[in-house]
């Protein structure tokens, strides 16, 4: 049995902003995109602002630019959070208090900090939303599949404004880590974490058609599946893409921060311009891909 | 959106459950519904407790016949906990091991994930970090374990894994009905799963909230959690995807509703009005009242934050005419992320045995074998789950959808 995606899968995005050290790529783009982005040059791993304080700046500017503070109750706003390290820093910094003194003096702190849901708990009380908050992963595509959760979130009406954030942290020990797994291990996934920093892209969504959009978005259609297979074989082949595409090479690195940053440039260029434009959100490893059209809002009307 | 006329409610057609009572959906339900207590000692020391903490371990884990011995070594724990389970819930709902003829969409949780290998190789990496074995770090990423369930069950509709802690495999739940209702799957295969690791005892160890001796909600001695590890998995449907197909409904979900507290990053909101926020939504989003609830499987921590919040949110909602209430907790552990679907699993082999889950409540203990208030059978029930953060779900279940329809 098939399920064709259901017509209309459209959402009005009505607020962005975004924050960070790690967009090299996309702040050279910035000025010519307006984007609102607040760059902040590389930190020492020691002095970087810790990613919860990123997301809270990008959440909080995404509710202001939505101009839904206030205006929509706080028990109708949710959050969805999705990040591919989470609180690395933190849980590292737990496990090495668990080891330190043989273990006598772990930090509550740390441990709490180290919860994946921790960052997304701290937003949701910085900005005092009440409705749902999730904490997400996925397999891929992490846009598409964050604005697919938020749709059915404002479908089913359980919410009138999804706050959508991508962030992301990766410092001096995991970025080793990261590249030591992918020379011997000959995990590609792990290759792409080459440089310290991070940072967070926030969109507010509300249901299609509310007037303060400034862009339409209509997830299009459903990306290609994974593979699948015997899962004992089918890593290794998965993980060998044959050839990369045009597409792909847009994509400089392969946070899912970064491929939020890059969708984030594409909707203020396409609010800029006025005019309709497709966003193909790209899986580099996985070669699937999902379409988004972004419509600007006066142009619907 | 659906055009089930059920208040949208889906049937859940089959369960797999493994908890400390044993492998399996029935031994585990039958060791509960014993009331049977099955915890061990954890082999680590924590440094607020004099004696080595008590956890709900659940034994060890046999590889599946699909799947090579090396293989299945190279899995972490809560993967593999998700592959058992999996394979039980899909037999009981009689549908293939390969999904990729129903579009199934793949729905889980776990809050730590591959962590008993990440932490691990931490500790090697520590120690030497030339000799730290790398292939620790190959189930780093969460999305490893929807990743390894997608492509053995080839699940070819939405996927989606939720980290919110204690509420996760309930999110789970409440996303799979939003999914099935929108109209981007039929079938959705759900589940939570969680395993024990140093980070999670010692963390929650740290905190002061493991309890020495056992888990005793709402005991005037209570003194802490029972850290439990386990999974299950829900395969849950639309009404008439699984009429379709001949499958014979266990039970129903019928509303799921989420709030957050904004209150504090470990504590509930001692007011509990977000939780009952969350309650409420649930009954509206299942078409029900609080008066028709025969029963509430509530979080039942067994920390003192938690236990007041509760017993002043159930005697808030409910006044004199409570209905039933326990936490089987002290019978499965606190299994993290995986509590949701474990309780409503649990909830639902009750309804399906006429008898209401043991364990001890705001109103005293429920023994084995109770039946409820005047012999009255389960059809309606609540699952309430809090987290870290201020997270709160509700989730309404129903023996049959008699009155829904």
């Amino acid at each position: 049995m098939s399920v064709a995606e259901p017509e209309g899968m459209s959402v009005a995005l009505t607020g962005l902003a975004a924050c960070g050290s790690g967009f090299d790529y996309a702040i050279a783009r910035a000025p010519q995109s307006g984007m609102a982005v607040s760059p902040e040059p590389p930190h020492s791993p020691a002095a970087e602002p810790n990613l919860d304080s990123w997301v809270i700046k990008s959440a909080r500017g995404a509710l202001e630019s939505a101009k839904a503070t206030g205006a929509v109750p706080a028990d109708r706003i949710g959050l969805l959070y999705l990040s591919f390290w989470g609180s690395i820093r933190d849980t590292v910094g737990y496990l090495e208090s668990l080891s330190a003194d043989g273990g006598r003096y772990p930090s509550p702190r740390l441990f709490t900090q180290s919860v994946y849901s921790a960052v997304a708990s701290q937003t949701v009380i910085a900005l005092g939303i009440h409705g749902a908050c999730e904490t997400l992963a996925f397999v891929n595509l992490p846009v598409y599949r964050v604005l697919q959760r938020a749709w059915c979130l404002l479908e089913t009406r359980r919410l009138d404004l999804v706050l959508a954030v991508w962030a992301d942290q990766v410092d001096g020990p995991a970025v080793q880590l990261c590249q030591r797994a992918a020379a011997e291990l000959h995990h590609p996934e792990l290759a792409r974490f080459r440089q310290n920093g991070g940072g967070s892209v926030a969109v507010a969504l509300s249901r299609a058609g509310t007037a303060s959009a400034l862009v339409h978005l209509t997830l299009e259609n459903s990306p290609t599946v994974l593979p699948c297979g015997d899962v004992a074989t089918e890593r290794q082949a998965i993980e060998t893409p044959k050839s990369s595409g045009r597409n792909e090479n847009r994509v400089p690195t392969a946070y899912p921060t970064d491929i939020a940053v890059e969708f984030a440039l594409e909707i203020l260029a396409c609010n800029r311009t006025k005019s309709a434009r497709r966003w193909r959100e790209i899986d580099p490893v996985r070669r699937q891909q999902a379409n988004l059209l972004l419509e600007a809002a006066e142009n619907r009307r | 959106m659906s055009t089930d006329h059920n208040h949208g409610a889906l049937a859940v057609t089959g369960i797999g459950m493994i908890t400390c009572q044993g492998i399996g959906r029935e031994t585990s339900w039958n060791g509960i519904a014993a009331g049977q207590v099955s915890i061990t000692s954890w082999p680590h020391s924590l440094p607020n407790l004099p004696t080595s903490p008590r956890v709900a371990a659940a034994p060890s884990l046999p590889c599946p016949d699909d799947l090579r011995s090396s293989f299945w070594k190279s899995l972490s724990r809560v993967q593999q906990l998700a592959c058992l389970t999996v394979d039980e819930a899909l037999m009981q709902a009689k549908l293939p091991r390969h999904l990729d003829g129903h579009s199934a969409a793949c729905l889980v949780s776990s809050s730590v994930c591959a962590m008993d290998m990440n932490e691990k190789f931490y500790f090697q990496y520590r120690d030497d970090p030339n000799h730290a074995s790398l292939s620790l770090l190959k189930r780093v990423h969460p999305f490893e374990l929807p990743q390894l369930l997608i492509k053995r069950h080839r699940m070819t509709g939405p996927h989606y894994m939720n980290l919110t802690t204690c509420v996760g495999s309930a999110a789970a739940i409440g996303a799979a009905l939003d999914i099935i209702r929108c109209g981007l799957a039929p079938v959705a295969v759900v589940g939570g799963f969680d395993s024990l690791c140093q980070l999670l005892v010692s963390g929650f160890g740290s905190l002061r909230l493991i309890s020495p001796t056992g888990c005793r909600p709402f005991s005037p001695d209570r003194d802490g959690i029972l850290p439990g590890e386990g999974g299950t998995a829900l395969v849950m449907e639309s009404i008439a995807h699984a009429k379709g197909r001949g499958a014979v409904p266990l039970g129903y979900i019928c509303g799921y509703g989420a709030s957050a507290d904004a209150f504090h990053i470990t504590k509930p909101d001692p007011e509990a009005v977000a939780a009952e926020k969350a309650i409420r939504l649930s009954l509206s989003d299942a078409g029900m009242t609080l008066s028709e609830m025969d029963y509430v499987n509530c979080h039942g921590t067994g920390t003192r934050d938690n236990d007041a919040m509760e017993t002043q949110l159930y005697s808030r909602i409910f006044g004199e005419a409570s209905p039933v209430i326990t936490s089987t907790k002290p019978l499965t552990g606190h299994t993290f992320a995986a509590g949701g679907a474990m309780e409503t699993a649990i909830t639902l082999l009750a309804m399906r045995d006429g008898c209401y889950p043991p364990g001890p409540g705001p109103q005293g203990m429920h023994a084995p074998g109770n039946d409820g208030k005047g012999g009255r059978q389960m059809n309606r029930a609540l699952i309430c789950n809090f987290a870290f953060g201020g997270n709160n779900t509700a989730i309404v279940v129903a023996r049959s959808l008699e009155r829904l329809s």
